[in-house]
């Protein structure tokens, strides 16, 4: 199967050695021009503090473009994304491996692998509650204040995001006294040991002093938010936190995000493949596929009344409880190559209900409701379309 | 803790009568006899016995009449006692011989040690930060002329470089001309300045892999997880690598620094021999041509003792960078 694909596949794929260093020549000289934009000394402040569209919301993508130029062509990890996180609300974003889910949340960070990864257009607005910085444009410098602090990230591998040779209370303290520097030593480690009490870890005092190697999966997956949380950000990105654990933690894992998000009146960025942990947590749903997104409203419109196609495909290849099927539906195919993607509905090749007006260009957003929007054909004139977005 | 030293004391024990054993056959085996040299010699001599009568009177006389397990069993006696015996091509005890040519071999070898270590670290770390930067790419060329260049060629351009059309340096040698005539100080700038092009030498060829190794190590470090995670906290870069991932490039690094110990005293026989160092090295290549057993023996063996205490070495720092590996 996959010998036959190839030899199909191989003029898409195929690349010579001239072109791809052809492309890798033109590659260094895009991101040494954006690299040397970004490494500027004392950047005005006025290039990267902006003002909210809402000021309820904490962070406003609009149009991200996050690139990757890689030797074989440039990857449209993220192209042309656009949604809010309001304050106090989670935002749960799904989709398919490899669909751009994490690079979007790694743009808001700027933890996208450079030089290779860019942001070359568009802007991420974060509010701080005194000001709004454009991530897009933020110099390192400045960013290294708001990482940990403001925003604060929660990786999808525990066992491995921890640094192996350093005691969980060195980590912790690390965090805490980084963005608090009038703190004492001695309150920076109460602090930690508060913060690992908040996490439900019974023997606080003990882990304080043990090495990550000490500690299951579960566990480390708490520290990781114990220091997530450390700071009280205004905006915790947990980035697929519950896939490397079993089910039973899971839901622990799930109820402890959805305490600690109340207690300290933040947002959360909420990435999975999951919809059992969307539909539990999420006020809002983000679907995104192949970089873009299709469909946008809030858990209930998403969930009552699914519209894409593609949202649709992931409602029914999830298990549900007292239906019974032969075999759990997958939606057939895979996510297209991002290399050169050609300019039509990216589902179109993978969709059941495609029609004539698909082979046109990418569909424009179409609003069902004031919060509900969705990129398909199917919507154009159909009476539940509330107008044509933009 | 106490249990894991005596276990590894134990293996190290066993190996080494082993090793000692192979060394032994191998140097009766070696078809360059010193016996029979010797014995060529004094037959060729006018008048006296025939070579043959020499031979067997030589061979009696150096214990070479005996089997190769009782040759060794007999050696092995004396060894335990601490008596290695006389050096046949230097006709003093081997111990003698040996303090006597070593510390050459050690300041030479422990000078390029500690600059190979102080200069490859810090450029493969360079190099790795920057991955595929002009820098990482200067770095990288430069380690694979290290590697590559044969030390004696490399020593040979710098002779003829700096000493020869320069003339900054002697030719060879471990002390000028006028060394007696020196002050204290004098004596002791003369010896430097005659270490200066071997110790270069050494320098360059082995400063190559440390290099690359740091490099190849640097990055792996730097795409895990927990880099990740440092940089999510907002630490600054200078802190995310000297710190966080420093930590965790050194724990393959030590198990290489540690092997390489036993480096120190093993001199550098082509280097050595070039620059007409007497140290051990340059000694034990001599006694290894000429067929001298019990200076050969005591030279392999010390080598082989060196090398099972640098991974023994290896083995405790890697549990001291490492709190994965740390026994309880």
């Amino acid at each position: 199967m996959a010998l036959i694909k190839k030899k199909k596949a191989k003029d898409a794929n195929y690349i010579s050695a001239k072109e791809s260093r052809k492309i890798s020549n033109e590659n260094r000289k895009i991101t040494n021009e954006i690299e040397k934009q970004r490494n500027r000394k004392n950047v005005p402040r006025e290039e990267y503090i902006t003002e909210m569209k809402d000021p309820n919301n904490v962070v406003e993508f609009d149009d991200l473009h996050t690139y990757f130029f890689t030797d074989i062509g440039t990857v449209k990890a993220v192209d042309g994304v656009s949604f809010n996180i309001p304050q106090g609300t989670t935002v749960g974003v799904v989709g398919e491996s490899g669909c751009g889910k994490s690079v979007t949340s790694l743009s808001l960070m700027q933890l996208v692998q450079r030089p290779q990864g860019q942001i070359v257009k568009g802007s991420i607005r974060l509010n701080t509650g005194k000001e709004v910085y454009d991530i897009a444009k933020t110099p390192s410098s400045e960013m290294q204040k708001l990482r940990g602090n403001t925003v604060s990230m929660i990786f999808q591998e525990p066992m491995t995001s921890l640094n192996p040779v350093f005691r969980i209370g060195v980590q912790l303290d690390e965090v805490i006294a980084l963005h608090n520097k009038k703190m004492s030593k001695e309150d920076v480690k109460n602090r930690s040991i508060e913060m690992l009490e908040l996490v439900g870890i019974a023997n606080s005092k003990g882990v304080y002093k043990m090495y990550p190697h000490e500690l299951s999966g579960g566990m480390r997956q708490r520290i990781m938010i114990a220091m997530g949380l450390a700071c009280n950000p205004r905006l915790i990105i947990a980035d697929e936190p519950t896939t490397a654990l079993d089910v039973t933690i899971q839901a622990q894992i799930l109820e402890l995000l959805r305490n600690l998000k109340d207690k300290i009146n933040s947002s959360i960025m909420l990435i999975t493949h999951d919809l059992g942990v969307i539909a539990e947590m999420a006020d809002y749903v983000v679907v995104m596929y192949a970089g873009r997104i299709v469909e946008r409203g809030t858990a209930k419109e998403i969930f009552d009344n699914p519209s894409h196609p593609y949202t649709i495909g992931l409602m029914n290849s999830k298990p549900v409880v007292g239906k019974k099927v032969d075999r759990l539906y997958s939606i057939p195919g895979k996510v297209p190559n991002p290399i050169d993607m050609p300019n039509y509905c990216y589902f179109r090749d993978r969709c059941e209900k495609s029609v004539e007006e698909c082979a046109g260009a990418y569909p424009h957003e179409i609003y069902l409701s004031a919060t509900h929007a969705v990129s398909c054909y199917l919507f154009n004139d159909k009476k539940g379309a509330v107008g044509n977005g933009r | 803790m106490r249990k894991f030293v005596i276990k590894r004391l134990a293996i190290s024990v066993v190996i080494l009568f082993f090793v000692a054993v192979i060394i032994y056959t191998i140097m009766r085996c070696m078809p360059s006899s010193f016996v029979e040299n010797m014995a060529r010699e004094k037959a060729s001599l006018p008048g006296g016995k025939s070579y043959n009568e020499w031979l067997a009177q030589l061979n009696k006389s150096y214990g070479l009449d005996k089997g190769i397990i009782a040759g060794f069993l007999q050696w092995l006696g004396q060894a335990l006692k601490g008596n290695f015996g006389d050096s046949w091509e230097f006709n003093i005890p081997v111990t003698e011989k040996f303090m006597e040519v070593i510390w050459d071999s050690f300041v030479l070898g422990a000078i390029s040690f500690i600059l190979e270590i102080a200069i490859a670290i810090p450029l493969g770390i360079a190099a790795a930060r920057k991955q595929y930067s002009k820098s990482d790419y200067a770095i990288s060329v430069f380690a694979l002329i290290g590697i590559s260049l044969p030390s004696f060629f490399f020593a040979s351009v710098l002779k003829y470089v700096f000493a020869i059309k320069l003339e900054w340096f002697e030719l060879f040698g471990m002390i000028g001309r006028h060394y007696e005539q020196l002050s204290t100080f004098g004596k002791f700038l003369d010896r430097a300045s005659h270490l200066v092009l071997p110790i270069i030498t050494l320098v360059i060829v082995n400063i190559g892999s440390l290099m690359r190794y740091t490099r190849t190590n640097m990055l792996e470090v730097l795409n895990s997880d927990y880099i990740r995670t440092a940089r999510a906290k907002g630490l600054s870069e200078k802190r995310v690598i000297n710190y966080h991932a420093f930590r965790n490039t050194l724990i393959p690094i030590v198990t290489i620094i540690g092997g390489s110990l036993p480096a120190l005293f093993s001199g550098a026989m082509i280097t050595e021999t070039l620059f007409q160092i007497e140290g051990i090295g340059y000694t034990s290549y001599q006694a290894m041509t000429t067929g001298d057993i019990p200076f050969s023996m005591f030279y392999l063996i010390f080598m082989a003792m060196l090398i099972l205490l640098g991974n023994f070495i290896a083995d405790i720092l890697y549990a001291v960078v490492d709190p994965r590996v740390r026994v309880n």
